[in-house]
């Protein structure tokens, strides 16, 4: 991912990693997404060792990407918010 | 009387010629596609398309400014629909590139499905779009935006067993 783009209201599933911001990106917006279920069951069983999270972050934490509203299980570098507690996007805005 | 009757017609019919909307016309799409589709006007599907392209696109962007309307159809390549991408990725064959064009998007619903690189490659992009599509069993990223790419907008698309465990990329 590259600089000031945005990634919203999307859904990845089953996925290898659900959404990668790689480690050049910056002042990226990363908000209201579904992230679950990354990597897949078939996946984690057989590679034990090939990892995979629903959100991983894997720039420096001054390049000013932003995350906010994601629902997700796993995630590295960036948090998790309990499902319950994500605010659905309201149209329009 | 009649001649300027018949110039002031002429000077109208010229006119509407060039008052006519600047808007672009529009490809149609279907098929089977060998070699990379190079897309020079705004476009879209109006049938399934099967790609069988192999080291390059299988379509890509040749001008700024226009999009590709998915229309409801799906562009899949030659991967297994079971196994999916098997495990290995080859970069330079992504479903859709953006191929360094300013200011293009894709527009769903539609499937971009089983291409050995990603599904959607935003690559030296400045302004582009993918809303509402799909991306299923593509052996890389379902849309990957390139670090040369930037201001793109990635809007409710949904992305399902992309990538490959030994690559770090995935979904989006």
């Amino acid at each position: 991912m590259g600089s000031n783009n945005i990634v919203e209201a999307n859904t990845a599933v089953g996925n290898s990693n659900g959404i990668v911001v790689f480690p050049a990106a910056s002042n990226n917006a990363v908000r209201q997404n579904l992230a679950v279920g990354n990597p897949p069951i078939q996946q984690s069983t057989s590679v034990p060792n090939g990892g995979g999270v629903d959100i991983w972050d894997q720039s420096p934490p001054g390049n000013n990407n932003t995350f906010a509203g994601n629902q997700c299980l796993t995630a590295v570098n960036t948090s998790c918010p309990a499902v319950s507690s994500a605010t659905p996007r309201k149209p329009g805005t | 009387m009649k001649r300027r009757r018949a110039l002031a017609v002429l000077v109208l019919a010229a006119g509407t010629l060039f008052l006519r909307p600047a808007t672009a016309a529009a490809e149609d799409i279907s098929g089977i596609i060998v070699r990379t589709l190079m897309l020079s006007e705004n476009s879209r599907l109006v049938g399934d398309v099967i790609c069988r392209v192999t080291g390059a696109p299988c379509i890509a962007f040749g001008v700024p400014d226009i999009a590709l309307n998915l229309n409801g159809f799906s562009i899949t390549g030659s991967n297994d629909a079971a196994t999916g991408c098997k495990g290995t990725s080859l970069g330079t064959e992504p479903g859709v590139s953006t191929n360094g064009q300013g200011n293009v998007g894709i527009r769903g619903p539609g499937t971009i499905q089983r291409f050995q690189g990603d599904g959607i490659l935003f690559i030296a992009t400045i302004k582009g779009w993918v809303q509402g599509v799909t991306t299923t069993t593509n052996c890389m990223s379902g849309i990957r935006i390139n670090p040369t790419s930037s201001a793109i907008s990635v809007e409710s698309n949904v992305a399902v067993r992309n990538g490959a465990a030994s690559a770090a990329c995935g979904g989006i």
